[in-house]
């Protein structure tokens, strides 16, 4: 998110937000609809956060495709 | 000035039904499987209570908006006496975990027994209506290292939204089987777009980002958990696209609908 929007970050970790229970993966695996429907996602996760910020009324650094 | 190329959704076929009732249909996800529909050419029944705040889709040629609670089981079997749907897309949930942790009766209640009286309403139609739709949850499943999948992965739910969507299957499973209906779960994974009603942390991150100085420091809780995000339209198109296929393949199936 730093990256679209042309700022260097850098993450600390706040203990307040820790969860008590937190799994430390979940990603599924899509191969299943895809082979039977031919249904695939369209939207990267960069485009889709490029999305979202355009959509909060945040400005993407100049230059940035959304890609 | 920015241009920039959205992506299209993958667009299912059109469903083998004339009208559809979408449950949760004022939702993030509702609002845009109700658009997507209408679109294909099918009448749609756009049923909400009003839980999250977001108005019913408007009334057009094919859409029908209806302000009716799922709990409430006289006015849901009306609904159905009324529309006569052919297949049901059921998104309605209280799907916002810290709300489900805090209010458990709540979770229990919509989720579950609001499932159960829509299966009884459901059931009063004709055989060959009796095709659903279900939004179900990644969060079903056991914790494992791997990609989740539908059949190599163990479930195993463990906090109250994942223990009230894995009731959700059992429940529809077993109406299915007894009943002769044809089902598909989705079992959806996280969900991202403009407009969600719940979406609090990527606005968070970027007012971090944007009041930070030069470098900006972003705090956040457990950074290692990997997640499977999907963007909203997408998954419009999926739950459509099981719809489309609804009459291809076994009375009762589950996917996953991730990334």
């Amino acid at each position: 998110m730093g990256d679209i929007l042309g700022k260097r970050i850098k993450i600390e970790t706040d203990e307040s937000r820790l969860r008590k229970v937190d799994r430390l993966q979940q990603l599924g695996d899509p191969t299943k609809l895809q082979s039977e429907t031919g249904w695939a996602p369209a939207w990267s996760a960069r485009e889709a956060l490029s999305a979202i910020i355009d959509g909060l009324g945040y400005n993407a650094a100049p230059g940035h495709a959304g890609h | 000035m920015n241009f920039r190329q959205k992506p299209m959704a993958f667009r299912p076929a059109k469903p083998p039904f004339s009208t559809v009732l979408v449950t949760g249909a004022a939702g993030f996800i509702g609002a845009r499987v109700v658009r997507l529909l209408e679109d294909l050419g099918c009448r749609v029944i756009a049923l909400d209570n009003g839980y999250v705040g977001l108005p019913l889709p408007p009334a057009s040629a094919l859409t029908i908006p209806v302000s009716v609670d799922l709990r409430d089981r006289a006015a849901l079997k009306r609904v159905f006496a009324e529309h006569q749907p052919q297949a049901v897309i059921h998104l309605a949930a209280v799907h916002h975990i810290p709300t489900c942790e805090r209010d458990p009766h709540l979770a229990f209640d919509v989720n579950v027994m609001g499932t159960q009286s829509l299966l009884e309403a459901l059931e009063t139609m004709p055989d060959a209506s009796l095709n659903l739709v279900f939004a179900s949850s990644g969060a079903v499943y056991a914790w494992d290292d791997g990609p989740l999948n539908e059949t190599r992965t163990m479930t195993g739910a463990n906090d109250v939204y994942s223990i009230t969507k894995l009731t959700n299957e059992y429940q529809i499973n077993g109406w299915a089987q007894r009943r002769g209906a044809r089902t598909r779960i989705a079992r959806l994974f996280n969900t991202i777009g403009n407009g969600d009603p719940n979406g609090h942390l990527i606005p968070d991150i970027l007012t971090q980002i944007t009041d930070g100085g030069e470098v900006a420091t972003v705090r956040l809780g457990n950074t290692k958990p990997k997640r499977d995000y999907i963007y909203v339209d997408d998954v419009a198109s999926g739950f459509v696209t099981m719809l489309s296929h609804m009459l291809n393949g076994p009375p009762s199936d589950v996917s996953n609908l991730c990334t």
